[in-house]
């Protein structure tokens, strides 16, 4: 059975810049909600963005490693219903300062490029 | 807290590939590999429950992870291969280890430039390293803290040291031992384990052992060889380089040369039975060090003669 697939354009795709700076807003807004674990905090991505954001998904431990070591979130292990150990993080309070400084910057540039689209 | 529990009947050959392949390209901590395993079972868990065939699923799910090689570098720019360790306890470690090792070091460079001295100096460079963030001065402060526990346990109860010692030695320890998995890969604990080696080769040194009839003994040619191939073991293991696995099995044979020549000439020590068994024991362990430390290092080692990538970093 043929299959449609859509293909975005170059055009559509948002660019890996913007979401390489989305990416440390959106974990730390997604972990604010709860501790979660890499394949949920993904699926949460895709949710949120309707399936515009595209991480590549290996991607995703690099850079919770990296706000780890910036003390901005922790990890721990717990045993699931399989009995396997899953890694979990949870926001630290420095994340929450973090996101929270996060939010205004991004608030200030949507603003300011809504402005500017409404004037153009 | 979210959770999904799909992973049961998935193919295990291909993910044991992928898993290889990030090891090959960096040496990840297995609690990383581990994490990365259980995103490609989930991955592949639901793209087969979507009505994909198992083994197509797999490879679909391997390529969304992304290329293995792609995903070790990105890890290997965040994480270090000798393990990560967060900044508050690095500096705790080192603002503790510091001060006890100056004050010596400075003395005994008033005797000239002896092995205590260089030793000590070492400890106060490493202490200094961790606080720059030099990925390996971890592994070496725990290797040489944990070992030297029960000689400064020994003395605490045996020879009346300052308990204080004891309590500065837990504290060290406590801030440097890797608590959880992630905290060690393997060529971290390669390093732990030649520290190890390096110990055990020093205690050997530090006790005159004579033949029954008063020849000089092997014991401490041994030892020195293998302290030897210990510091090289160690260097090797931080450039990460197939060599330092040839020194730390020339380490492991010489230490249990000497260990055999202790053992035959019946250690002739102005000490009870207990403390000649503390000793075997403890120089024994180091053989064991060796030999595990071999292994690891060859399997850690990037190439035949390593890379400086991770020296600094």
């Amino acid at each position: 059975m043929p299959r449609a697939v859509r293909q975005r354009s170059n055009d559509e795709r948002i660019g890996k810049d913007l979401v390489a700076a989305s990416a440390t807003p959106l974990l730390l807004a997604i972990l604010q909600k709860g501790p979660s674990y890499g394949y949920a905090i993904i699926q949460e991505v895709r949710e949120l963005s309707g399936g515009e954001l595209e991480w590549s998904e290996g991607m995703l431990y690099p850079v919770l490693h990296r706000l780890e070591d910036q003390g901005l979130i922790e990890s721990f292990e717990e045993r699931g219903d399989t009995g396997r150990k899953r890694r979990y993080y949870r926001l630290r309070p420095e994340g929450k300062r973090a996101l929270a400084a996060e939010r205004r910057q991004w608030d200030v540039v949507h603003a300011a490029l809504a402005k500017a689209w409404r004037t153009a | 807290m979210k959770d999904e529990d799909t992973t049961n009947a998935v193919p295990n050959e291909p993910i044991e590939q992928y898993r290889k392949q990030l090891v090959a390209e960096a040496g990840l901590a297995d609690g990383d590999l581990d994490e990365i395993e259980d995103h490609l079972r989930l991955l592949t868990a639901e793209l087969r429950d979507s009505g994909m065939p198992a083994a197509e699923a797999v490879t679909e799910a391997a390529r969304r992870l992304g290329d293995p090689k792609q995903v070790a570098r990105e890890h290997a720019r965040v994480r270090s291969p000798f393990g990560h360790l967060p900044r508050a306890r690095a500096w705790s470690a080192a603002l503790l280890l510091v001060p006890p090792l100056l004050m010596p070091m400075l003395d005994a460079i008033g005797y000239g430039l002896t092995r205590g001295a260089v030793e000590l100096g070492f400890g106060v460079l490493l202490a200094l390293g961790m606080i720059a963030r030099v990925p390996w001065a971890r592994p070496i402060v725990f290797g040489a803290m944990a070992f030297f526990l029960l000689p400064t346990l020994f003395a605490t109860i045996l020879w009346g040291q300052s308990p204080l010692w004891l309590v500065w030695h837990l504290g060290v320890l406590a801030f440097v031992m890797p608590w959880r998995r992630s905290e060690l890969p393997a060529a971290g604990w390669n390093l732990v384990l030649q520290v190890w080696t390096y110990g055990a080769s020093t205690l050997a040194l530090a006790y005159q052992f004579t033949s029954s009839d008063g020849t000089i003994s092997v014991v401490m040619p041994l030892a020195t060889v293998a302290m030897g191939c210990a510091v090289v073991g160690t260097c090797g293991g931080i450039l990460r380089a197939r060599w330092g696995a040839f020194a730390s099995a020339l380490g492991a044979v010489a230490l249990l040369g000497a260990i055999g020549a202790m053992w035959s000439m019946r250690i002739r020590l102005a000490h009870p039975d207990l403390f000649a068994t503390y000793l075997l024991g403890l120089v024994s362990s180091g053989a064991v060090a060796a030999a595990v430390a071999a292994r690891l290092a060859w399997r850690t080692a990037r190439s035949t003669f390593g890379t400086l990538q991770h020296v600094l970093r």
